[in-house]
């Protein structure tokens, strides 16, 4: 187990490599004089200079990259040229209120997504089972800006049951949480019926019917239990389609989380912010990825020997 | 989609054309049909739109502003009082180009990836598939508002942003389709009669993935109009004034607060509809030009 967990975090270096040299890269990608674009649009050549000299723009790139990594490490990202607030703290201050919003949304459609498979799976052919596997690709198919919007319509305008933008309280989690993690339980609904309906007619389930077990053990004991294997592979990718969804769904919730950081940034041209939050949204996606794999490897023994 | 069982035929000895084959299983997935029927007609009424409609998609009618659907205009008019119906339809138009440029290029050149890595193996293998593991490892919004944040807004980086998050898919499934074709016997026949590795690729291997490719091709188109219509809405896709569905939900926003429910109401249910008929017609495809899947 630990020879497995090390290998697979070493196997993240040339991909945490490759992620730093794009993120550092991205600002020279950038049109123009990358000074001038850090000072931003309003700033007087005094400005461009002063920022030119503070990141050392004249040395070379790969002394220039060396000490991007360098301060990354020492969690120094930078100052926000339009709050002049260091990067680290904007941040922060907008982690959390993302983090809550995907805790929540993964949590409901994990639990959803998972039950609605498997019920579709066990009374597979039925009305019950179409029903359900239309409502899951509706859900796929749902822009969830769209969703978003419909739901502060019906209860925020409406029936003014929730508030229709910010986060103040806990309440306000409900619609954005709803919105984010539809197209999550739709997609696991959907791949934990197919992985269900493939292990059922597995041998060892047809032996555990055999020696007269109960459906309901069958169905819980022997065959989800399987079904679960590659169901966690997807969890994983299904956390960056929240991480990408948060993005949208922020907007549309006028939520104060990364995503609508990342969008202002962008909008107002502010790289520092832009360059940090790619940095951070990469690193939590790999951090995640690698979480599911070493969850992987506890529930299939066989993982750990390949 | 399950697969429906058909009443026992007399099983025919003549051999079927893949093509006919195709044909007789995609009869059967009438869902898919109808799905495809609905992209079609939509284009159709896209293109048309122009000749039928009394209003255009930029015509300004002050007297109606912020209508409510109507015999008039049947969708109803936005802020500037321009006909919503006519700039759902010109915005199809925008969608589908979009779409089908942007799953072109991530497909034509996710092919050649997986080909080259399949057929060639070793480090041009590994060197391929890592690229796309990190390209794949993002999630596909991401990725695609990081090359806008670089490129800027506008139709053509649009499009760019969208293709590159559809090349690791096609580099996957072709390679994982041509590392189990190379080995076929009709591919080694090919090699002994001296075919050259460029023939066996794309003459020999290339077709035999193809029905992969045209399945993750149709739902690709969804997920790409999709994506492009998030980037509209959070503002980095096309210019606001431009009637794509994505930024007509983002101007709408406000006024459906002030009750004007039809403002993103119409634009939204066009995506929904459309990214839905992709999905549906390519689980359709899928169960028709998967041979594993036999009807009989």
């Amino acid at each position: 187990m630990f020879q497995y967990i090390s290998r697979r975090v070493l196997s993240l270096i040339p991909v945490v490599f490759l992620i730093s040299v794009f993120v550092f890269l991205f600002v020279h990608a950038l049109p123009g004089d990358p000074a001038r674009m850090i000072a931003g649009e309003t700033a007087t050549i005094a400005d461009v200079e002063a920022v030119r000299r503070s990141l050392s723009l004249d040395d070379p790139l790969i002394i220039q990259y060396l000490r991007f990594v360098s301060n990354v490490l020492q969690g120094e990202l930078g100052t926000s040229f339009r709050t002049q607030e260091p990067v680290a703290e904007v941040l922060w201050r907008a982690f959390w209120p993302t983090f809550w919003l995907a805790s929540a949304a993964l949590g409901w459609s994990l639990v959803i997504g998972l039950l609605l498979g498997v019920f579709s799976a066990v009374r597979r052919g039925s009305i019950a089972d179409n029903a359900g596997m239309v409502l899951a690709i509706s859900g796929i198919s749902m822009p969830n800006f769209w969703l978003g919007l419909l739901l502060i319509e019906i209860f925020a305008v409406n029936l003014g049951w929730f508030g229709t933008s910010g986060f103040d309280e806990p309440i306000d989690l409900v619609l954005p949480s709803i919105t984010l993690g539809s197209g999550v339980a739709a997609v696991m609904a959907r791949f934990t019926r197919s992985a269900m309906i493939d292990v059922n007619r597995e041998d060892y389930v047809r032996t555990a019917r055999a020696k007269g077990l109960s459906e309901k053990v069958v169905v819980w004991k022997h065959t989800l239990r399987n079904a679960l294997i590659p169901v966690v592979t997807m969890i994983g990718l299904q956390f960056g389609f929240l991480l990408g969804g948060s993005i949208v769904v922020e907007r549309v919730f006028r939520w104060p989380g990364l995503g609508s950081i990342l969008i202002e940034a962008i909008q107002y041209r502010d790289y520092a912010v832009v360059q940090a939050e790619i940095l951070l949204f990469s690193l939590q996606f790999l951090l995640i990825s690698l979480l599911v794999d070493v969850l992987y490897a506890v529930i299939n023994p066989t993982i750990r020997y390949k | 989609m399950s697969v429906t069982t058909d009443t026992p035929l007399p099983r025919k000895l003549s051999v079927r054309s893949p093509l006919s084959e195709f044909v007789r299983k995609m009869r059967n997935q009438r869902v898919a049909l109808v799905a495809g029927s609905f992209i079609l007609l939509m284009l159709v009424a896209a293109v048309v739109s122009p000749y039928v409609l009394s209003f255009g998609p930029q015509d300004f009618d002050y007297d109606n502003i912020l209508s409510k659907p109507n015999l008039l205009h049947p969708a109803g008019t936005d802020e500037f009082g321009r006909d919503i119906l006519a700039r759902l339809l010109e915005g199809a138009k925008l969608s589908l180009f979009i779409g089908f440029t942007s799953v072109t290029v991530g497909a034509l050149i996710g092919v050649a990836f997986g080909l080259i890595a399949g057929f060639y193996g070793g480090y041009v293998d590994a060197f391929i598939m890592r690229i796309c593991d990190v390209l794949f490892a993002f999630p596909g919004i991401l990725l695609a508002i990081g090359i806008v944040a670089i490129l800027g807004p506008g139709l053509g980086n649009v499009i760019v942003a969208v293709a590159v998050f559809s090349v690791p898919i096609f580099a996957r499934i072709v390679r994982s389709g041509t590392l189990a074709l190379k080995q076929a016997t009709y591919v080694e026949s090919a090699r002994a009669v001296g075919a050259s590795n460029c023939v066996l690729m794309f003459r020999h291997i290339l077709p035999g993935v193809a029905s992969n490719v045209i399945i993750y091709f149709t739902m690709r188109m969804g997920t790409s109009i999709l994506t492009a219509a998030s980037l509209s809405f959070i503002g980095l896709g096309v210019e606001p004034s431009i009637p794509e569905w994505g930024a007509m939900l983002s101007t709408g926003r406000e006024y459906m607060m002030a009750g004007e429910w039809h403002v993103t109401f119409f634009p939204g249910m066009a995506i929904f509809l459309t990214v839905l008929s992709f999905n549906i017609l390519g689980d359709g495809l899928r169960d028709a030009l998967d041979p594993k899947i036999d009807l009989n």
